[in-house]
């Protein structure tokens, strides 16, 4: 349990856990209280937590498609993380975890514990992403076409909206541009072969 | 302006009409690549889910191994898929 960093010095981890689909409300407050438990037992600091709500998983995890995600941003020392996962390897309805250190070296006094920010109610309600839907969705984008898929898309969520805009925005430049190339080239030839996307690769593989 | 670019890389246009593409994150300091945030990056990995490479999205070297190292964690964490997702 010795810290190598001296004491007025901590790390700043997050930790995303997949919670079992099924889990009702109790369930994950449950979890969520072993968590704050082991943070606070461990001189740690809970700076957020989040219920991103019951998403599609991008594959199935203990054969499940679905699951409750649930964030955590905490500072701790060198014991937290193994703590922590620890603990969340002994709930079964912990399906995955994975923690990421984000900053090595933090004043845990500059970084204020905000009560507001911890909630471990769904931000989403039962709001699912299927992920191949979007993936195809944003292909269609990226390919410079219809623009109303992606807004559909992006209703769902409220946080996303913002980055569909600016996604939009730069393929809009994309088709700009196209069209500019377009007009210069007056042979059709070329214009067809610009097209095709096998070509690009190759050349610009050389 | 368009005259002269089409002589000096005649070659490369006639088979692929690829402009020089300007990486993303350069062209947009605000942009910031989260592995959290899956609906971004996805642009950046294929159909199959496979990482999508320098030279075709454009990408400098930096932001490349940024992007890299999300997808990986997002792969892992199941937002973002391994293989196939169909």
């Amino acid at each position: 349990m010795a810290n190598q960093l001296p004491a007025h010095r901590a790390r700043e981890y997050e930790t995303i856990f997949i919670v079992h689909p099924d889990a009702g409300t109790e369930v994950i407050d449950r979890v969520a209280g072993r968590c704050r438990e082991v943070v606070s037992r461990l001189n740690g600091k809970l700076l957020k937590a989040e219920n991103w709500g019951r998403r599609r998983l991008a594959y199935p995890v203990k054969k499940n498609e679905k699951g409750f995600y649930l964030y955590l941003r905490y500072l701790g020392y060198s014991d937290m993380v193994s703590e922590l996962e620890r603990n969340l390897r002994m709930l079964d309805s912990v399906l995955k975890y994975m923690t990421v250190k984000i900053d090595e070296d933090v004043d845990p006094d500059a970084r204020p514990a905000r009560e507001e920010d911890i909630s471990f109610v769904p931000r989403f309600d039962e709001a699912d992403h299927p992920a191949a839907e979007d993936a195809a969705a944003n292909r269609v984008d990226a390919a410079g076409e219809t623009k109303d898929g992606e807004t559909k898309d992006g209703e769902t969520k409220d946080g996303e909206t913002k980055d569909d805009e600016t996604k939009d925005d730069e393929t809009k430049d994309d088709e700009t541009e196209d069209g500019e190339t377009k007009d210069g080239e007056t042979e059709g030839g070329e214009t067809k072969d610009g097209e095709t996307e096998d070509g690009e690769t190759e050349d610009d593989g050389i | 302006m368009r005259e002269p670019r089409k002589e000096t890389d005649g070659r490369r246009r006639s088979g692929g009409g690829r402009r020089r593409r300007v990486c993303k994150f350069c062209a947009d300091t605000t942009l910031k690549i989260d592995y959290k945030d899956a609906q971004s990056i996805r642009y950046f990995i294929t159909e199959r889910g496979k990482i999508v490479p320098r030279r075709i999205s454009g990408t400098c070297a930096r932001h490349q191994r940024v992007l890299c190292l999300a997808i990986k964690r997002a792969r892992n964490i199941a937002l973002m898929p391994f293989m196939a997702p169909k």
